[in-house]
């Protein structure tokens, strides 16, 4: 489970380096998530751009990790890619995360599109 | 019931409809690679777009037997309830509107109310605190044709996930109605 991490404006943006997001490594990626929300913020930019197929488990744990979240942190998603973007919308969870595009994601380094 | 010899088909073309067919067992890493198979059968035969709804749908009802049917739950605890080995049978079949899938498994009775429609939907920000559901939430939404039975010690799950997602809306079928039909 991979998720590197680059200092931006106000925390960190935080690349989840995996192609899917489902059951198999729900609870790795849950582990890996909150162990980057204790240590980083106040900001954690949640970088799903590498992230092709993600199902209801991996939503499961992005909330889980919000959640529980340290007092004055916040997760925001960036990144989303056109089957990541259904499931958030399907669920209506697009309307309780604040969700950047490609251009206005707060940045440090040029973000890829 | 009676046996008949059919005799060879010559009306079809000689490759028939693509079709996906796999036994497996009911545990998630399992499930990944049967979802990935399925990509890779279908790819090029059916709209991307199609091919991404029917794999997240799929993920999402495999995975709930590999989770709930197996009685492990999402996060097995240590001490927790023993797993039980669950079998499923998925089969995916193209045809013109879509992709027809059939899932089956030998787990306890799926509950009834996974299938209907609720009533009201919860706020969005409840259903982020509860965190519970989506999946079927998912289900309901991109499939069409969405029926359960149960036949001898298995669940039998139908469903048709339609060519294009724009055009073919779910038909309105009366709402306080629709309670009913489970029933029946």
């Amino acid at each position: 489970m991979n998720i590197t991490i680059d200092e931006i404006d106000g925390g960190v943006r935080a690349h989840v380096a995996e192609p899917r997001l489902d059951a198999a490594l729900a609870i790795r990626f849950k582990d890996r998530l909150r162990e980057v929300v204790s240590r980083h913020g106040p900001l954690i930019l949640l970088d799903l751009s590498e992230v092709n197929f993600m199902d209801s488990s991996g939503l499961g744990a992005i909330l889980a990790i919000r959640r529980a979240l340290p007092p004055g942190r916040r997760i925001e998603l960036t990144g989303l890619t056109p089957n990541v973007d259904r499931v958030f919308r399907l669920t209506r969870m697009d309307m309780i995360f604040t969700i950047h595009g490609a251009g206005d994601a707060p940045a440090a380094t040029e973000a890829e599109a | 019931m009676i046996r008949v010899s059919l005799p060879p088909n010559r009306s079809h073309p000689p490759r028939g409809e693509p079709m996906f067919h796999r036994i497996l067992d009911a545990d998630t890493t399992a499930v990944q690679q049967a979802l990935m198979d399925v990509r890779a059968r279908f790819e090029g035969t059916v709209p991307d777009d199609a091919l991404a709804r029917t794999e997240l749908v799929l993920a999402e009802v495999l995975n709930n037997i590999a989770q709930h049917g197996t009685g492990t739950g999402k996060e097995p605890l240590p001490g927790g309830p023993p797993r039980r080995t669950v079998t499923i049978h998925l089969t995916v079949t193209r045809h013109a509107g879509g992709l027809a899938c059939a899932v089956t498994d030998d787990g306890p009775p799926l509950p009834t109310d996974c299938l209907a429609e609720p009533d009201h939907l919860p706020s969005p920000e409840l259903s982020a605190l509860r965190a519970g559901g989506f999946g079927w939430v998912i289900i309901r939404d991109l499939t069409r044709s969405l029926f359960h039975y149960r036949e001898m010690n298995r669940n039998v799950l139908c469903f048709n996930i339609p060519r294009s997602d724009g055009g073919d809306m779910p038909v309105p079928d009366g709402g306080a109605d629709s309670a009913a039909v489970g029933a029946a």
